[in-house]
C-alpha cells in the first residue's frame, strides 16, 4: 500500500472534480513502526457509507492528527479503532484493522479488552458522577489491575501526575470530578484513560470545549504522553493539529485524501482538497 | 473578485429599524404582562380551590380526631355482673357490664321511667362503654362491690352536639337525631362536667364499625400499607428492569417498538379493567384470597408498571450519552456501564416515577372494588392474605353511610390519606436528595 | 495547485488582504526596476541630476518594504495562514527584502553617477557597463514577471541566466583591470565603475533569489543551494 502518487498533473480542475478523481490517498499511509494498522476500511451506517476504503497506520510514539470538515468520517474512523461504534446497531465495518497485528474485529479480541488497550478521550469532558479518586480508580477497579488499596492509590496518583493534574487536586481527591473546571475535567478524563495503561490513546476533539490556556495544557500533556503511547487525535482546529501532531491525515466526505508529515501538510499539501481545507478556501 | 464597496453585498443595519422596534415594543411588553397576569390568575384560582377543598375537609374532618367521653358512676355489683367475688379474669370478661351501665344511667336520671325513655337514655353512651368498664375492672379486680367513676365513650350524636357546642345553647339545636329529652339529659351531664373531649385514639386503633364513634381507620391504613408494599415490591424491580433492558440492551427493532407501544397503551387503560383482570385471573383462576392486599397489590402493580416504566425510560434517556461512552471507552461492560454510571444518575428520575405511580395506586378505588376490597372489614389485617380494605375505599364506604358522624370520619379519612401521601412523597424527596448528593 | 487561487477564500476580507499584498509587491517591484533603470541611465549618460533623484527616491522603496512587512506580520498574526497562503506571505517577506537590497544597489549606482558627473569624468569606460546592465535589467524584469505570473518555468529559466551575468561580470572585471593598468590616473573613476559592476552583479543575485522564492511559493520546495540540473529536471515542465 505504498501510495506515493502525485495527483492531477494539471491541478487546475475544480475541487469537486478533484474529489471524484480521488482514487488513492496521497502520501504514505504506512509508518516504519506501526502500532495500529487499518487497511481498506469501509464503514456503513445502514445504507449510508461513511468511510470509503481508508488505509492508515498509527505509529508508536507518534501523534497523528485527523482533520477534515464535519461529517468527513474522521470521528467515525477514530471510533472504529476501539470499536466504540459497536453500540450502534446499524454500523457495519469491513476491511482489516489490527492492533500489534491482532485483528480488531476478530472474535479472539474482545471489545472490552480492546478498549482497555486502546483508551479514548472524548470531546466533552465527561467525568463520572464520582469523586476525583474514584474517577481515576474506576478503570483499574473494573479490570482488577490493582490487588490492594495501596497499589490502587499508586495508580491513581501516578495517573494524575502524568495528566498534570495531581498538584491541583491532591488535597481534594474526594471532591466530585464534576467540581473541577473544564480543562481540569478533561485532564481528569485523560488521567482516567491513562490509569488503565492503554497502548494507544484516541482523542476525539479533546479541546473543543476548553479555553486556550486549558487547551495549551492539554496539548503540552499530549506531547509528553507521546513518549509512551501512540496517540490519534481528531480535531477541528488546524492550528492544534499543526501544534501537537507529527503526522496529519486529511479526511473528506469519508475518504482519506492525504496523509503526510504535519510539516509538509501545513506548508505544502499535495492535494488540492487538503490545500483548500487548510487555507480556508471554498470546498 | 468581489468589490468590497459593492453596496448590494454589504450587510448594513436598516436605518429605521430602531423606530420600528420601538413601535412594537410596547405591544410586546403588554402581551407579556397579559400572559403573566393570566398565569398568576390561573394559579390563584387553583390555589383558592385547593384552600377551599382542604379547608372544608379540615373543618369537617378535624372533629373526628377528638371523641367525647362521659363520666358515669358504676357500682360494680357482683350480682348484676353475674359473677362472684374473686372471679377469674375469664369470668370477668364474660360478665354482664351492660346491665351495670344501664343501672348507673337510670340512677343518674331517675326521671326516665318509661321504656321508651329508658331506651333513649341508654343510647347516650356508646355500645363500647361496657368494654371500657370491663377493662377498668379487669385492671383492678378488687373493685367488685365498690362504686367507681368511669369515663366511657359517648354516643356519636351526643358527641357531635357536644363538640359543636350545641349543649350550651339547647334552644337553637338543629341537625340532630337526639330527642329533646336526650338533649336535656346531655346538657345536664355537661353542666355536671360529666362530659369531656379527648384525643380520639379509637380512630387510629380500631377497624371499621357500624357505630361511628367506634369506627377507626387502622384497618384501612394497614390495608393500604400492605397493598402498596406489595405494589412497590412487584412493580419497582420489574419496571426498572424492563426500562433498563428496553433502553440500554434491547435491539431497536419491530418487536421492541411493539412492546413500547403496548406499554404506552397500557398506561392509558382504565383502571377498572385491571380490576376485572385481577378478578378473572388472580381470584377466579389462581384462586388467591378475595379482598386480600396481595391481590390488590398485584392488580395495582399491573396498573403502576407502565407509569414507572415510562418515567424510568425517560430518566435513563436523560442520562448524557457521554457518560456511557466514558464507561465503555474505559472497557466497562454494558452492564457495568449501566449499574455503575447510568442507573445512579437516573435514580432520582426513576424514584419520582415510582412515587407518581405509587401515589396513583394509593388513590385507586375502582380496580379494588372488583376484587372485593370494598368489604366491611372490622379486623385489622396483619398479613397480605388477610381480608382488608384501603383508605380510598374506606372513604368511599363512609361517605356512603347515613350516620352524620360518618361525615367527619370521611373527611378525617381523607386527611389520613393525604398525610400518607405526603409521607410517601417526603420519603421520595429524601431518597432523591440522597442520590443526587452522590452527583 | 499551480495557481494560488487568492480569490477563493471563504473570508472575503482575507482575499482582499492577500490580493493587496501581492499588488503592493508588484508595485514595489516596478519601482525598483525603474530605480535600477534610472540609476544605470544616469551612470551611462553621466546625468548627475538623474543620479541624485535615484539616490533620494530610495526612501520610497524602503517605506514600501516597511509597509508590506507590517501587513505580512498582521496577516501572520491574525489569519495564521497555512500552506500556499503561508508560502505566499513568507515569499513576499523575502522578496521585498531582496527588492529593498536591489533598491540599495540602485541608490549606490545613482550616487556614483552623481560623483562621476561632478568629477566630469570621461564616460568612455562606463559604456562597458551597458551590456551587463542590460542583462541584469532584463533578468530583474523577468524575475518580477515570473513572480507576478507565478510562472515556475520562467523563474527557473530566468535564474539560469545568472551564469551569463556572472560571466559578463568576470569579463568586465578583467577589462576594468586592464584599463587600470593602462591608465592609472583613472583609478578613482575605474574603482567606482568596478563598484557599479559589482552592484549590478548583486542585483542579478537578488533576482535569482526572487526566482527561487517563486519556485518555493508555487511548488512548496526550497530550491536554494541545491544542484541546478536537479531543479531543472524536477520542476521544468516537460515539453509535450
Amino acid at each position: 500500500m505504498n501510495t506515493q502518487t502525485t495527483t492531477s498533473g494539471s491541478g487546475t480542475s475544480a475541487a469537486s472534480d478533484a474529489f471524484d478523481q480521488l482514487k488513492e490517498t496521497v502520501g504514505d499511509v504506512t509508518v516504519t513502526d506501526p502500532k495500529m494498522c487499518a487497511r481498506n476500511v469501509d464503514v456503513f451506517y445502514g445504507d449510508n457509507q461513511a468511510i470509503y476504503d481508508v488505509s492508515l497506520d498509527i505509529g508508536n510514539n507518534e501523534v497523528i492528527a485527523m482533520i477534515g470538515p464535519s461529517g468527513c468520517g474522521k470521528s467515525t474512523f477514530l471510533r472504529c479503532l476501539n470499536r466504540m461504534n459497536d453500540s450502534i446497531p446499524s454500523c457495519r465495518v469491513s476491511g482489516d484493522m489490527s492492533l500489534d497485528g491482532e485483528d480488531l474485529y476478530s472474535t479472539s479480541l474482545d471489545p472490552v479488552l480492546l478498549r482497555a488497550r486502546v483508551g479514548m478521550v472524548f470531546q466533552k469532558p465527561n467525568p463520572f458522577a464520582k469523586s476525583i479518586y474514584d474517577n481515576v480508580a474506576y478503570g483499574p477497579r473494573i479490570h482488577g489491575l490493582a490487588s490492594n488499596r495501596a497499589e490502587l492509590d499508586d495508580i491513581v496518583i501516578s495517573s494524575l501526575q502524568k495528566a498534570g493534574l495531581h498538584e491541583e487536586v491532591h488535597d481534594r481527591l474526594d471532591a466530585p470530578g464534576t467540581s473541577l473546571s473544564g480543562g481540569q475535567q478533561q485532564r481528569l478524563c485523560i488521567a482516567r484513560t491513562i490509569a488503565v495503561s492503554p497502548e494507544v490513546i484516541l482523542m476525539d476533539e479533546p479541546c473543543s470545549a476548553l479555553d486556550p490556556i486549558a487547551t495549551a495544557r492539554i496539548e503540552e500533556l499530549i506531547d509528553e504522553l507521546r513518549q509512551n503511547y501512540a496517540i490519534a487525535i481528531v480535531t477541528h482546529s488546524m492550528q492544534q493539529a499543526a501544534r501537537v501532531s507529527q503526522r496529519t491525515a486529511y479526511f473528506h466526505l469519508g475518504k482519506l485524501v492525504e496523509v503526510g508529515s504535519t510539516n509538509n501538510i501545513f506548508t505544502n499539501p499535495q492535494h488540492e482538497l487538503t490545500e483548500n481545507y487548510i487555507t480556508g478556501r471554498f470546498g | 473578485m468581489t468589490n468590497p464597496t459593492d453596496d448590494s453585498k454589504q450587510v448594513a443595519p436598516r436605518k429605521d429599524s430602531t423606530s420600528i422596534v420601538k413601535r412594537t415594543l410596547a405591544r410586546r411588553y403588554a402581551a407579556e404582562k397579559r400572559f403573566r397576569f393570566y398565569g398568576a390568575t390561573a394559579i390563584a384560582i387553583s390555589l383558592l380551590f385547593l384552600v377551599i377543598l382542604l379547608g372544608s375537609i379540615l373543618v369537617k374532618g378535624l372533629p373526628a380526631f377528638t371523641e367525647t367521653q362521659m363520666l358515669i358512676d358504676v357500682t360494680l355489683d357482683a350480682k348484676t355482673l353475674g359473677v362472684e367475688e374473686g372471679a377469674s379474669e375469664q369470668e370477668l370478661r364474660s360478665a354482664n357490664y351492660n346491665a351495670l351501665i344501664k343501672k348507673s344511667l337510670r340512677e343518674m336520671f331517675p326521671e326516665a321511667t318509661k321504656r321508651k325513655q329508658k331506651k333513649e337514655l341508654y343510647k347516650l353512651v356508646s355500645t363500647s362503654a361496657e368494654y371500657q368498664v370491663r377493662d377498668s375492672l379487669i385492671a383492678n379486680p378488687s373493685q367488685i362491690g365498690q362504686t367507681i367513676k368511669v369515663w366511657v365513650l359517648a354516643d356519636d350524636e351526643l358527641s357531635a352536639l357536644y363538640k359543636t357546642g350545641g349543649l350550651t345553647d339547647i334552644a337553637n339545636v338543629t341537625h340532630t337525631r337526639l330527642s329533646e329529652q336526650q338533649i336535656t339529659w346531655a346538657s345536664s351531664l355537661n353542666e355536671q362536667s360529666r362530659l369531656k373531649k379527648q384525643f380520639n385514639a379509637t380512630f387510629f386503633k380500631n377497624g371499621d364499625s357500624r357505630e361511628p364513634e367506634q369506627a377507626g381507620i387502622r384497618a384501612a391504613l394497614m390495608g393500604s400499607i400492605l397493598t402498596l408494599l406489595i405494589t412497590f415490591l412487584l412493580s419497582f424491580p420489574i419496571a426498572v428492569a424492563t426500562a433498563i433492558y428496553l433502553e440500554e440492551f434491547a435491539p431497536k427493532n419491530r418487536w421492541t417498538d411493539l412492546i413500547e407501544v403496548n406499554i404506552n397503551n397500557l398506561a392509558a387503560v382504565p383502571s377498572i379493567v385491571f380490576g376485572l383482570l385481577g378478578l378473572a385471573v388472580f381470584i377466579n383462576f389462581f384462586e388467591l384470597p378475595r379482598s386480600a392486599p396481595v391481590v390488590g397489590g398485584i392488580v395495582l402493580s399491573l396498573m403502576t408498571l407502565p407509569t414507572i416504566i415510562i418515567t424510568s425510560r425517560a430518566a435513563l434517556k436523560a442520562v448524557p450519552p457521554s457518560i456511557r461512552e466514558a464507561g465503555r471507552g474505559l472497557g466497562a461492560s454494558q452492564l457495568q456501564v449501566v449499574t455503575h454510571h447510568v442507573l445512579p444518575l437516573a435514580m432520582p428520575g426513576i424514584l419520582t416515577g415510582t412515587i407518581i405511580g405509587l401515589a396513583q395506586a394509593l388513590g385507586e378505588t375502582a380496580p379494588l372494588l372488583m376484587i372485593g376490597m370494598v368489604a366491611f372489614i372490622v379486623d385489622i389485617p396483619t398479613s397480605v392474605t388477610d381480608a382488608a380494605t384501603v383508605l380510598p375505599v374506606q372513604v368511599f364506604l363512609w361517605a356512603d353511610s347515613p350516620e352524620r358522624a360518618f361525615l367527619e370520619k370521611t373527611s378525617a379519612a381523607i386527611l389520613v390519606l393525604l398525610v400518607f401521601l405526603i409521607v410517601m412523597n417526603a420519603a421520595a424527596v429524601f431518597l432523591r436528595k440522597h442520590f443526587e448528593r452522590r452527583w | 495547485m499551480d495557481k494560488l487561487h487568492l480569490d477563493q477564500h471563504i473570508s472575503q476580507q482575507f482575499n482582499h488582504e492577500l490580493e493587496d499584498i501581492r499588488n503592493r509587491v508588484l508595485a514595489m517591484g516596478g519601482l525598483v526596476e525603474q530605480q535600477v533603470d534610472k540609476g544605470l541611465t544616469a551612470l551611462l549618460e553621466s546625468d548627475g541630476d538623474l543620479g541624485q533623484s535615484v539616490a533620494t527616491a530610495d526612501f520610497e522603496v524602503n517605506a514600501m518594504e516597511v509597509e508590506i512587512d507590517e501587513e505580512c506580520i498582521q496577516i501572520l498574526a491574525r489569519r495564521q495562514p497555512a500552506a500556499s497562503d503561508l508560502r505566499l506571505i513568507v515569499t513576499v517577506i523575502k522578496v521585498i527584502t531582496d527588492l529593498e537590497r536591489i533598491g540599495d544597489e540602485a541608490e549606490k549606482m545613482g550616487r556614483f553617477a552623481v560623483e562621476l558627473a561632478e568629477a566630469n569624468a570621461a564616460t568612455s569606460y562606463r559604456k562597458e557597463l551597458r551590456r551587463l546592465g542590460d542583462l541584469v535589467k532584463s533578468m530583474l524584469r523577468d524575475a518580477l514577471d515570473a513572480f507576478a505570473r507565478l510562472d515556475v518555468d520562467a523563474a527557473i529559466k530566468t535564474a539560469a541566466r545568472d551564469e551569463d551575468i556572472n560571466a559578463e561580470y568576470q569579463t568586465l572585471q578583467r577589462l576594468l583591470a586592464t584599463h587600470l593598468m593602462e591608465d592609472p590616473r583613472q583609478v578613482s573613476q575605474l574603482l567606482k565603475i568596478t563598484w557599479c559592476a559589482r552592484a549590478l552583479e548583486r542585483i542579478g543575485d537578488h533576482s535569482v533569489n526572487i526566482c527561487e522564492y517563486v519556485v518555493y511559493l508555487v511548488k512548496g520546495r526550497d530550491i536554494r543551494h541545491i544542484n541546478f540540473d536537479q531543479v531543472q529536471s524536477e520542476f521544468l515542465s516537460k515539453p509535450n
